[in-house]
């Protein structure tokens, strides 16, 4: 090999030369194609891949990288270590995978610094494969057999070893835009050239005009990956006509709720994959100047963007006269100041242009008067990946994936309390039972479900009964829509039955009163007085009306607010009060928690202990609880 | 905030000279558009802007310093008066949260007197919950502390991470004061159940993450490690 394998591991000491036309990149990937076929697939040393990402890096995977090649230069083996982009195993991390020349590609889980050692001595020195537990401290447990060119790819197991198919995790996961997670180096562009990378720029640009990719993607009926769901291909009609020059293309990075990681992930993972996708768009409607809008919470996203944009430039897909093609565009990395209403549309364009992010009234749409009052169109990160792919493989292939109305796949981030805390993707129209079950592997310690919150932040709750439903964007009798649940961004929450609803319930209308902007006033003063409301119950403070109000002025802040933020920051609470009615009941008229989690009701119960009658129930208002009713005066009770 | 450097050393002013040249660096673009990265970048640097570099900035950039006072308050990575030396960074992700940050919340505020985004007064320690999700949500509750992370962290725990900070300081005033020098001048109160064990115990299972501009120098340095360079003969 005529590279050392830091090189490609940095991928950042190889000089990239550019390319004047459509043969030259040609050549250059047929010979990245038998490179990575060379490298990669027939390798001819041990390699060692570990895959970093902004959580593995948190759990010391620069660390173990630097053991491993420390370890193997002092002991003279002959091995390669490479860093590639990470699984979505995030359970099992940091996850160590090895490849011997002619053998398959184990993953180990769970190997800090400490284990680097024993697993070169026992899988790259010695020849053990399978579980090497024994001793406690250095137990080495395999996790699966990947594919050398997918992860799917593997077909026989290894011992005891599954094949990735086989773990629960796996099981109903289609990965399409995850396909090269854990393959390819996100810092070296001739790794995802090798892997197929910027073909579908070539086609869309020289083979295509510009409407057929529009109509291309019209007709996949690619909908918004950022929560709306709203078509992407009349969005980029909308702004292909849309009078103006000069038109923007702008990503939305800017993630920041505060369980879903899908982008940032995507964008330490596959930086060159988003690019792509936004070249493509951009030349479908005729914009030369794009943004990529990245929240400051996501430093190492916002690196490996640069760095991806960089070598873009360098190889001639970005700049003047891309490929020969006449067509120029730039692409800038901008980092928002990490508010998380900066993901609204029309509050992002007011971020680059270095106002306060607070959305606007609508119309104009932003593809009519976006960035600057020009035409912009506004994509989230995972709608863009979607790109390349669809222009390469046509948009029939798209329709068959999915469900009817909400074709594709989808990138969802699971979190709470699952066996299997991780980033997979699913097909649109998994059941979420398949969700919490298979791809969460139940809950952890076998508690008891309670429920799963939907949408990131602004998403109902579903029950263990609604968990047959289907995940997609629609409202249909089938799908999760028709119990306030919502698709939103991906972001999956899993509670068991210690976690106190009226708490949690709580802590979304903090989230999202902490993050209102404050310019519409529904917004503003409405979350703040749900919040009054909740804190009021939560700490055994809570009346009976207090059930009604929250039903009412969560339904005016949702029917009045300005923007998405406010007319979806109640529909937790909706959620709640109706699916926990008995919970919030015992709140109010017991000041008691049975979950037990909820402090300060259960500081009022130690001292009724000691104390009986200590704290007086709330006068029994005249309503019934139905919501129908007038709301009474809210009075704060003296106690 | 993860990887991101920090900047311990606590500035207490802004070189007006250095955010001239800050703005130099974005000429080419319009002012609006410039205006974030150049406060990024002072934030970066100094970690806390002010209204003197607020002054400066809308002189240089040729805009209203009330439009750039309105926008950077609206945004919370700009911090308006100094950090501590070190910092406690509290996950509050639904995940974590989920797991119980609350607990850890009232730990901090009990034993550093210092509520959510705030320094003690000797300027040693900020705490800083925030609910952006770090993407390592199977450790909740996730605690960061100088660039490092503890995963699982409960509330003995989040004692001994205090302690360590505690001992950190204290050591060094040790060195620099008297060696008579007495337990008053530790930073906190310690901890009730909290002995030089535990704190070995987190000491061993920390694990520093080097950011990726240490990354990158290492393996720009002739010196590097590598891996090919192993003969392959031997075994």
């Amino acid at each position: 090999m005529s590279m050392s394998s830091i090189d490609m591991a940095t991928g950042a000491e190889r000089a990239i030369e550019k390319m004047n036309d459509r043969a030259a990149f040609e050549q250059v990937a047929q010979n990245e194609t038998a490179r990575w076929q060379r490298e990669y697939n027939n390798v001819e040393r041990p390699t060692v891949l570990i895959g970093i990402s902004g959580s593995s890096v948190a759990h010391g995977a620069w660390k173990v990288y630097f053991e491993f090649v420390n370890q193997l230069k002092q002991r003279g083996i002959a091995a390669d270590v490479r860093v590639v982009s990470e699984m979505g195993t995030n359970w099992a991390m940091p996850v160590v995978d090895i490849i011997k020349p002619g053998g398959p590609r184990i993953a180990y889980q769970i190997i800090t610094a400490d284990k680097v050692g024993a697993l070169i001595d026992r899988a790259i020195v010695g020849d053990e494969r399978g579980d090497m537990s024994g001793d406690p401290l250095k137990d080495i447990v395999p996790l699966c057999v990947y594919g050398h060119e997918a992860w799917d790819g593997a077909t026989a197991r290894v011992g005891d070893i599954p094949l990735a198919k086989e773990l629960p995790f796996y099981e109903v996961q289609q990965r399409i835009l995850m396909r090269d997670f854990g393959y390819l180096n996100p810092r070296n562009i001739y790794d995802y050239i090798g892997r197929g990378g910027y073909s579908s720029l070539i086609k869309a640009m020289f083979d295509m005009p510009p409407t057929d990719i529009i109509d291309t993607v019209k007709k996949s009926n690619l909908r918004g990956r950022g929560g709306a769901g709203f078509p992407a291909g009349i969005k980029w009609e909308g702004a292909r006509n849309a009078k103006g020059e000069p038109k923007y293309v702008v990503c939305n990075a800017h993630e920041g709720e505060p369980n879903v990681f899908k982008d940032r992930r995507s964008m330490e993972g596959e930086p060159h994959m988003l690019i792509e996708g936004m070249i493509i768009e951009a030349f479908a409607i005729g914009s030369h100047i794009g943004y990529i809008y990245i929240g400051d919470e996501y430093p190492l996203a916002i690196r490996t963007m640069e760095h991806a944009v960089e070598q873009a430039r360098a190889a001639g897909f970005l700049g003047k006269n891309i490929l020969g093609s006449g067509y120029d565009l730039d692409i800038q990395v901008y980092m928002g100041g990490g508010a998380y209403i900066s993901g609204e549309a029309s509050a992002l364009q007011f971020g680059i242009e270095g106002q306060r992010a607070m959305p606007r009234t609508k119309p104009p749409r932003s593809v009519e008067a976006g960035v600057w009052g020009k035409p912009t169109c506004v994509n989230n990160v995972e709608t863009m990946m979607y790109v390349p792919d669809i222009i390469r493989h046509g948009a029939d292939w798209f329709l068959a994936l999915g469900t009817a109305k909400s074709p594709g796949t989808k990138m969802v981030t699971l979190m709470g309390l699952p066996k299997y805390v991780g980033l997979s993707e699913v097909p649109l129209g998994t059941t979420m039972r398949d969700i919490v079950f298979k791809v969460g592997g139940g809950i952890r310690n076998d508690r008891p479900f309670k429920a799963i919150q939907t949408g990131g932040t602004s998403g109902g709750l579903m029950l263990d009964n609604h968990l047959d439903l289907q995940l997609t964007f629609d409202n249909g009798p089938q799908d999760m829509g028709s119990v306030k649940g919502v698709l939103g961004s991906g972001g999956f929450v899993v509670y068991d039955d210690s976690v106190s609803i009226v708490d949690m319930t709580r802590y979304w209308m903090r989230f999202n009163r902490y993050e209102s902007c404050g310019k519409c006033v529904p917004c503003r003063i409405g979350t703040k007085s749900l919040l009054d409301i909740l804190d009021r119950i939560a700490t055994g403070l809570g009346r009976v009306e207090d059930m009604d109000a929250l039903k009412e002025w969560s339904e005016h802040v949702i029917s009045m607010s300005l923007c998405g933020l406010g007319q979806a920051a109640p529909l937790p609470t909706l959620s709640a009060i109706e699916l926990f009615r008995d919970e919030f009941m015992e709140a109010i008229l017991n000041q008691n928690d049975p979950t037990g989690r909820n402090e300060a009701l259960v500081a009022i119960q130690q001292r009724r202990r000691l104390e009986p009658g200590y704290g007086r129930l709330p006068l029994l208002a005249a309503s019934n609880g139905s919501g129908q009713g007038k709301v009474i005066t809210l009075t704060p009770v003296n106690r | 905030m993860s990887d991101q450097a920090h900047h311990y050393a606590i500035a207490r002013e802004i070189d007006l000279a250095r955010v001239r040249q800050i703005c130099d660096q974005y000429r080419n673009i319009s002012p609006e558009e410039a205006l974030m990265p150049v406060f990024q970048e002072i934030q970066e640097e100094y970690g806390f802007v002010n209204e003197a570099a607020c002054y400066e900035v809308a002189h240089q950039l040729s805009l209203s310093p009330t439009q750039v006072y309105s926008s950077l308050t609206f945004y919370w990575i700009y911090k308006w008066r100094p950090g501590g030396k070190h910092r406690i960074f509290l996950c509050e992700g639904s995940g974590c949260y989920t797991t119980g940050t609350t607990r850890l919340r009232r730990v901090v505020e009990e034993r550093l007197g210092i509520g959510a985004g705030e320094t003690t007064f000797d300027g040693k320690i900020t705490f800083q919950p925030f609910s952006t999700c770090m993407g390592a949500c199977e450790w909740s509750p996730l605690v960061e502390v100088d660039g490092e992370f503890y995963g699982f962290v409960d509330e003995a725990k989040m004692n001994q991470l205090i302690d360590q900070i505690n001992r950190q300081e204290y050591d060094a005033e040790d060195q620099l004061a008297a060696p008579n020098s007495d337990a008053q001048y530790a930073l906190v109160a310690p901890a009730p159940n909290s002995g030089d064990a535990s704190t070995a115990n987190v000491a061993q299972t920390s694990e520093r993450a080097p950011s990726l501009t240490e990354y990158e120098a290492e393996q720009s340095a002739p010196s590097g490690p590598r891996p090919n360079s192993g003969n392959a003969d031997s075994k």
